[in-house]
């Protein structure tokens, strides 16, 4: 073996040993956004905080009513124009809906965003603070999940700073008299990167992020879509073995709904027994003639229905 | 248990990156004077879903002439349990100039028994072969059904690269680095898997294959992240 050979042998070997190094988490030798935090990291995060809020306070929220509506919203990407967002709170209040839920890219990652988002979320919080002895008197409750443009450049620190936690999930309880009671469950899932990671697939298959109750709905909230709406969409979903996983999840558990976006297109369908809606970008940049969020009417007798909402 | 299965892990990634470097790249590319070839190779792995898993892939090529062959493949994979998937592959070889273009029409089928999955696919591709160099680009008309609910693919665009130290078809031994978006039963959308392999000649019947291949999630439009990792020690067996 010539010396060409042995050099060109050594350049092989160093790039053997950085692809082998790849499987360790901290390398991601490709990809055109980088992450400072792995999906893992996040949600061992994201639990810790949970509990820890969990011990004083009570995770459930108790409607009036076993009927009642949320709005849902995704990919506002807001910058320094608040108009979209601001637009989906208003709506939120008007039609008093329980809650308002983000599948993620919430304001793109500059400090001064994340501030203006932090803002006005505390504002509507502030004004409509509800009531804790008067279930019925409206509060403002905002639920959002990471998306990749919310973690790139350390983007997770600004996103948990002021929402905490974007692996949870609560439940939405009406009491029927004393004894009995109406649960649907709101699980909210970290899909920034991608994958859900192997940390919150294994919460998922152990069934850790639910509690053991039976539920009548089930709602999931993510930032990855499942399925591209266009045929040519230039956009990954999940990888494959994951994405037959976290289908076969879905239907055992009963999920009534999923709810994501990322890819900036609207889909609509039913698979093996869940029903999957992708939402639009409601960002004005990216839709400046429209933006839609949805609104999910959940009937007094669990049947679900939802609305396109069309902001200005 | 899991510290074990990491030793074994990383043991079989050090000699797989041993064999590459000693060992030829094996695309199936059949020299002109051999009829049949049967390539048989384990892998081993680590992925988000499955932690460690296990398989065994096997391959046989026929050629028909100096310009079709067909080919049949098997594999059976702890992850799919048990039984992973079929595929049929017929390809016709067209020499131009400097290169020699691949055209292909294949079938897969994959069987996910874990998730009540079926998967099918027949993938058409034209493969520019070279010395050094293969690209190929292609398309797989996918769809998948579980649960009774299926889903219809027509766009799922295959591509792929790979560039070889020496020619291959020149040398007992090469290692090459390939970029591509597939594997002979993984198809993915855009998540772009990587790596090196290689092969050495022991006779001239007889070669040794090694693929070390890493799977990000995420990687072209999102953030990657770590999803699945393996490699593969294998032979073939060429008369």
């Amino acid at each position: 073996m010539n010396r060409n050979n042995c050099i060109n042998c050594l350049y092989i070997l160093l790039a053997t040993v950085a692809l082998a190094t790849a499987s360790c988490s901290k390398v991601e030798p490709t990809g055109v956004l980088i992450g400072h935090t792995s999906v893992d990291d996040r949600v061992k995060q994201s639990v810790t905080y949970q509990k820890d809020w969990e011990r004083d306070n009570n995770n459930d929220i108790d409607v009036a009513s076993p009927g009642y509506t949320f709005i849902v919203g995704s990919d506002s990407h807001l910058r320094n124009d608040q108009t979209r967002l601001r637009e989906l709170f208003d709506e939120a209040v008007a039609k008093e809906d329980l809650l308002v839920a983000h599948c993620g890219d919430l304001a793109e990652t500059q400090p001064e965003y994340y501030q203006i988002t932090e803002d006005m979320v505390d504002d509507y919080r502030e004004r409509y603070k509800g009531d804790e002895e008067d279930i019925g008197k409206y509060k403002f409750r905002f639920y959002p999940v990471v998306g990749n443009h919310d973690v790139t450049r350390n983007g997770w620190a600004l996103f948990t700073k002021i929402f905490g936690s974007s692996t949870y999930s609560f439940d939405v309880v009406y009491h029927e008299g004393e004894s009995d009671e109406v649960r649907d469950a709101f699980l909210f899932l970290d899909s920034a990167n991608g994958t859900f990671g192997e940390y919150q697939i294994d919460l998922i298959d152990l069934g850790l992020l639910l509690d053991f109750f039976s539920y009548r709905n089930i709602f999931v909230f993510t930032h990855t879509n499942f399925f591209r709406p266009r045929k040519n969409a230039f956009s990954s979903v999940l990888p494959r073995e994951e994405l037959y996983f976290i289908f076969k999840k879905f239907h055992d558990w009963g999920v009534r709904c999923v709810f994501c976006g990322h890819i900036h297109a609207w889909d609509e369908r039913d698979y093996a027994g869940v029903h999957y809606i992708t939402l639009d970008a409601m960002s004005l940049e990216e839709r400046p003639d429209y933006g839609d969020v949805i609104r999910c009417k959940v009937a007094a007798d669990g049947n679900v229905t939802y609305e396109h909402v069309h902001l200005k | 248990m899991n510290r074990i299965k990491s030793i074994i892990f990383l043991f079989f990634t050090v000699l797989a990156s041993q064999v590459a470097l000693r060992a030829n790249a094996e695309e199936i590319i059949l020299n002109p004077d051999t009829k049949n070839m049967a390539w048989v190779y384990g892998q081993v792995g680590k992925n988000t879903i499955e932690h460690f898993y296990e398989g065994v892939n096997a391959f046989y090529v026929r050629s028909l002439n100096d310009r079709i062959n067909v080919m049949g493949g098997l594999e059976l994979n702890s992850k799919k349990d048990g039984f992973g998937g079929v595929l049929a592959e017929l390809s016709y070889k067209l020499p131009v100039r400097w290169f020699d273009l691949v055209f292909s029409g294949r079938g897969v089928y994959n069987r996910y028994g874990k998730y009540d999955c079926n998967e099918y696919l027949f993938r058409l591709a034209v493969n520019a072969q070279s010395s050094h160099f293969d690209v190929l680009f292609g398309n797989s008309f996918l769809g998948y059904s579980q649960f009774g609910s299926s889903v219809f693919e027509p766009i799922t665009w295959s591509v792929g690269f790979a560039a070889y130290l020496k020619n291959r078809k020149k040398c007992n031994w090469n290692v090459g680095l390939f970029l591509k978006n597939y594997d002979y039963f993984i198809y993915e959308n855009w998540n772009i898997n990587f790596g090196v392999r290689g092969y050495f000649s022991l006779t001239p019947k007889v070669r040794l294959t090694g693929e070390l291949l890493v799977r990000p999630a995420g990687n072209i439009n999102q953030l990657a992240q770590k999803f699945d990792t393996s490699v593969k020690i294998g032979a073939t067996y060429r008369w």
